[in-house]
């Protein structure tokens, strides 16, 4: 995977940003706008991934789940405490992070594999509450979130989507931030050997613990933005295939890339809806993509962009985390 | 320098006076020859997924309605337009789908989908474009409480449940077993029936769920089995269900089993041969009724045999129905107005003042109730059937009444 290099600039995201703000004008009806929130809702849940998994090694396969107790929170905070939007969205991320925090105590003794299994125990514990708590979180037919409003009338749709890009840039400043600053190459060293990291004076278990729990934080935003688009919460949201989309974007966009989220949401979210016009074999064209992009393209489109330019730095010495740490406490 | 000064004053008036006669005659067409709407029909369902039967049977069920009308011409000259799309089971991607429908398609009405959790997702996108939602056999029960645009097709779960009950007590069962997955269906399915049967007094000995990937389910079977009951329920999906009915066959498992909707799908009656034999259906399609009869007779010649389910029906009544609808006067005024928004609520309208019609879902001369604050289509009474597999899983009977009782 590229390692983030110091020197790498905050511009490129703030116009991305721009170009997001611009983009109700650009765009020709409520369906596009529908799919360009889309595209910043798994931009964020998959930021936290990346995160988590990218950039520090720690394969989360429960992260769906911090994705449905976020957007349950938020509807639940307002459905059965009255509280306001805001006061909601800020107590289902702090519900989100405390969850985190239990779940990764414990879990995080475990690697690989292990890790994997027991947070997709995790994830799996959740769903099945979701869908068997029936008086509480409505089971399958999920729950009706409250419209945002604005001056007492309900936000449009180009508002929804202001609420969103706004969310959304606030997340993805902060995980550009992380990525270029020396908490990535820290995350980054761990990632790559975790004895050695903590031989270079790393504080690996706090590094994980704070990771995780903010992956945790990061995907109940993106569960609250969900819930403010569609208005309702349903089990669906903690099942198996938001894992997979989640995976497929770290396929598609690049494991471990400053612009791989963004990048992997755009597609995967534009994608299926471009091969709608191919009937039942839109499936197997969307799966040959995919199989595509691991053979040819496997560090994702915007690992792809940055090989390149490690590519023309090729007369520098070879870097790795732990040196880029060395170098930041030294 | 004056004549080229008054040149240029000309040329300037003449441009003003043909963009000035340009607009005027771009408002004046736009005002009085608005284009008449397009008769578009979307069916969203779940063609695909673990649900993919009952999205392509509801769609087969539709294009049987809406094929001859168009052949016929349409209506008013006018041929409807079907736009189908997959929802996957994926109520997220649903949702997306029927926001594409209203917005990008221009659709007058949404047809679909089948499952609750998708269906629930469509609710939201209706009501926020005011589009007409046709939904077929999602089972939630709140589904069409204070509905706005969204009309449901199906029994609710209350009533599936109801049904169960009713035949219970009727029959003097007493002890109740419920073993059921741990997907969706399953829950809501045996949460409901356990509610109609405390409401009967019917005491529920044994309560099972077992994982829908479980290759075993010995385990829960010899619970029941040691439980007692006089009558077992099941609420399975068709590959499971199959494996749950072997298993009470083997564990010797002698009093009559219900398993509502699923018994009558072609994969668990398949899958289970002869051990589907005997197993009891309450269903919405009551296969006595000679239209009934015929409308699967002529759904197998256009698409093939397939069991006398609800899904089919669902999609023919709700196709029934938007056909009434579209052909009413007031909508059509609306369609020929150009005026898409009023043309949504003419059909919302027209469906609450015309929802009265008889289809092929339950008994003979009962009808579909919409109406006016009445958005779930389904009465409580003469809407189920029993029906019994046998033949090996390959028949649909009518049941014999003698082996659904109580044991002595």
């Amino acid at each position: 995977m590229p390692l983030a290099t110091k020197r790498a600039s905050v511009w490129p995201v703030v116009a991305v940003l721009a170009l997001g703000v611009a983009l109700p004008f650009l765009l020709s009806g409520g369906f596009q706008l529908r799919i360009a929130m889309l595209i910043w809702i798994f931009a964020i849940l998959s930021m936290g991934f990346n995160l988590l998994y990218g950039y520090t090694g720690q394969i989360s396969m429960g992260q769906q789940g911090f994705y449905a107790v976020g957007a349950y929170a938020f509807a639940l905070l307002q459905i059965k405490l009255g509280l306001s939007p805001v006061l909601a969205f800020a107590g289902a991320v702090a519900i989100c992070a405390v969850l985190g925090l239990i779940v990764a105590y414990p879990l995080l003794r475990l690697r690989t594999h292990y890790l994997a299994m027991a947070t997709l125990g995790f994830g799996l514990i959740l769903n099945g509450v979701a869908n068997r708590w029936i008086d509480f979180t409505g089971g399958t037919a999920g729950l009706t979130v409250p419209p945002l409003t604005w001056g007492g009338e309900a936000l449009g749709r180009t508002g929804i989507y202001y609420v969103v890009l706004a969310i959304a840039g606030v997340v993805f400043l902060l995980h550009d931030f992380i990525a270029r600053s020396h908490v990535g190459r820290a995350l980054q060293a761990i990632r790559d050997d975790e004895t050695a990291a903590a031989a270079l004076g790393v504080p690996v278990r706090r590094y994980k613990l704070r990771i995780f729990v903010l992956a945790a934080a990061i995907a109940a935003v993106a569960g609250c933005c969900f819930s403010v688009v569609s208005l309702r919460v349903d089990p669906s949201l903690g099942e198996f295939h938001i894992l997979v989309s989640m995976l497929t974007i770290a396929v598609v966009g690049g494991l471990g890339t400053r612009f791989g989220p963004l990048i992997g949401a755009a597609i995967v979210t534009i994608l299926p809806q471009l091969l709608l016009q191919f009937g039942a074999a839109e499936t197997l064209i969307y799966g040959a993509f995919i199989v595509l992009f691991l053979l040819f393209i496997p560090h994702g489109l915007a690992g792809l962009v940055e090989n390149v330019r490690w590519t023309r730095k090729s007369a520098a010495p070879a870097r790795t985390a732990a040196t880029n740490v060395l170098e930041v406490k030294g | 320098m004056t004549p080229i000064h008054s040149t240029e004053g000309i040329r300037a008036r003449r441009a003003m006076l043909m963009a000035g006669s340009l607009l005027a005659a771009m408002a004046f067409s736009s005002g009085a020859g608005a284009e008449p709407l397009a008769l578009k029909i979307c069916s969203i369902d779940d063609r695909s997924g673990s649900a993919a039967d009952t999205g392509i049977e509801s769609l087969n069920g539709l294009h049987m309605v809406v094929d001859p009308v168009n052949e016929a011409g349409g209506i008013n000259g006018r041929k409807i337009e079907l736009i189908e799309y997959d929802g996957k089971t994926d109520p997220q991607l649903t949702a997306t789908l029927a926001t594409r429908c209203a917005e990008d398609d221009k659709g007058l009405l949404i047809i679909g989908p089948s499952p609750t959790a998708p269906a629930a997702a469509v609710v939201p996108v209706a009501n926020q474009n005011k589009i007409p939602a046709y939904i077929l056999s999602a089972a939630a029960n709140a589904l069409t409480d204070n509905a706005e645009f969204q009309f449901r097709f199906g029994p609710k779960a209350a009533q599936d449940a109801i049904a169960v009950a009713d035949a219970a007590a009727e029959r003097g069962f007493k002890r109740v077993a419920i073993i059921n997955n741990s997907v969706p269906f399953g829950i809501d399915g045996s949460e409901s029936v356990m509610a109609a049967l405390k409401e009967k007094g019917i005491e529920v000995v044994a309560r099972e769920t077992y994982d829908v990937a479980a290759t075993d389910v010995t385990p829960q079977v010899m619970n029941l089995s040691s439980a007692k009951p006089d009558l077992v329920l099941v609420y399975p999906y068709p590959a499971d269900g199959a494996r749950v009915i072997r298993s009470i066959r083997q564990m010797g498992v002698t009093a009559p089993v219900i398993m509502p909707r699923v018994g009558l799908m072609k994969a668990f009656r398949e899958l289970a041969a002869a051990d589907a034999n005997g197993v009891l259906v309450p269903s919405s399609v009551d296969i006595s009724r000679p239209e009934v009869k015929k409308f699967f007779e002529d759904y197998a010649a256009k698409y093939g045999a397939v069991a006398p389910t609800p899904s089919a029906v669902q999609g023919h009544d709700a196709g029934t129905l938007a056909i009434k609808v579209l052909s009413d006067a007031e909508v059509q005024k609306a369609i020929d107005s150009g005026d898409l928004a009023a043309a949504r609520l003419a059909i919302r309208d027209a469906t609450l003042r015309l929802g009265q019609i008889d289809g092929l879902q339950g008994q003979a001369g009962v009808t579909y109730q919409f109406g006016k604050g009445q958005h779930h289509g389904a009465p409580d009474k003469g809407f189920f059937v029993y029906t019994e597999v046998a033949g090996d899983g390959k028949e649909l009977v009518a049941p014999d009444d003698a082996k659904f009782r109580p044991a002595q």
